[in-house]
């Protein structure tokens, strides 16, 4: 490794970088709540298909609102950010 | 029977400080038809990593945490490891960035992932990474 590896986790933790991990963590969970309540309602036989299509903009509901949220937070980063959760990178 | 009954069941091993987001992979993989271990960054947990040699690591790396760095080092430095496919997850973009600049020197098949993320999108990058896609 580098010399410089040390400085990942020992340089001082910008309060901003807390902050977006902080919102960006429950997010995390409410969209991967979402993705297993979306996969559940698909797989239920017992739903009408008037009820799964409600259920399902419910769904998409919460994604949109996850959606917004992490643009107001990528706007906290005043730009820095590139988000690269669509784009998974190989070495 | 279908090919996931007849086959062993790859493992993916995910090791994260959320009971919450180590909950979810352990549905959604287990759906898929994976074994799945997980674990926060408990002191052993290198060692269990050694010993199961998952085909698949996912690894979190939180701002001003050291031990997923640590972790991530020794997968990609240490012979028993280096060969395990690596997904390194973390709600920051900018350590996401500095991980794959080390990975780039350190071995292939490392994949990247910024929380919130697209769960099909891990489930598909995960396939890619055990040759299941």
């Amino acid at each position: 490794m580098h010399a410089d590896d040390e400085t990942h986790a020992e340089r001082p933790l910008d309060p901003l970088d807390r902050l977006r991990h902080d919102l960006r963590s429950p997010l995390t969970t409410i969209r991967g709540r979402a993705f297993l309540l979306a996969r559940a309602v698909h797989r239920a036989p017992s739903l009408t298909e008037e009820e799964r299509a409600r259920m399902m903009t419910g769904v998409a509901a919460i994604e949109t609102a996850v959606a917004t949220m992490v643009a107001v937070i990528e706007g906290i980063d005043g730009g820095r950010a590139t988000d690269a959760s669509q784009h998974p990178d190989r070495s | 029977m279908d090919d996931r009954q007849r086959t062993p069941r790859k493992h993916v091993f995910a090791v994260n400080s959320s009971p919450d987001f180590l909950l979810i992979m352990r549905e959604v993989l287990t759906d898929e038809g994976y074994a799945v271990t997980t674990s926060d960054f408990e002191p052993r947990v290198f060692t269990r990593i050694v010993m199961r040699h998952p085909d698949a690591q996912i690894i979190d790396l939180a701002p001003g945490e050291s031990v997923g760095w640590d972790l991530l080092r020794r997968l990609f430095l240490e012979a028993k490891t280096t060969d395990i496919p690596v997904l390194v997850t973390s709600t920051s973009p900018a350590l996401l960035e500095q991980a794959l600049e080390e990975a780039a020197r350190y071995g292939t098949n490392r994949s990247f992932l910024t929380k919130p993320m697209d769960l099909d999108e891990l489930v598909r990058t995960i396939r890619e990474m055990v040759g299941d896609a």
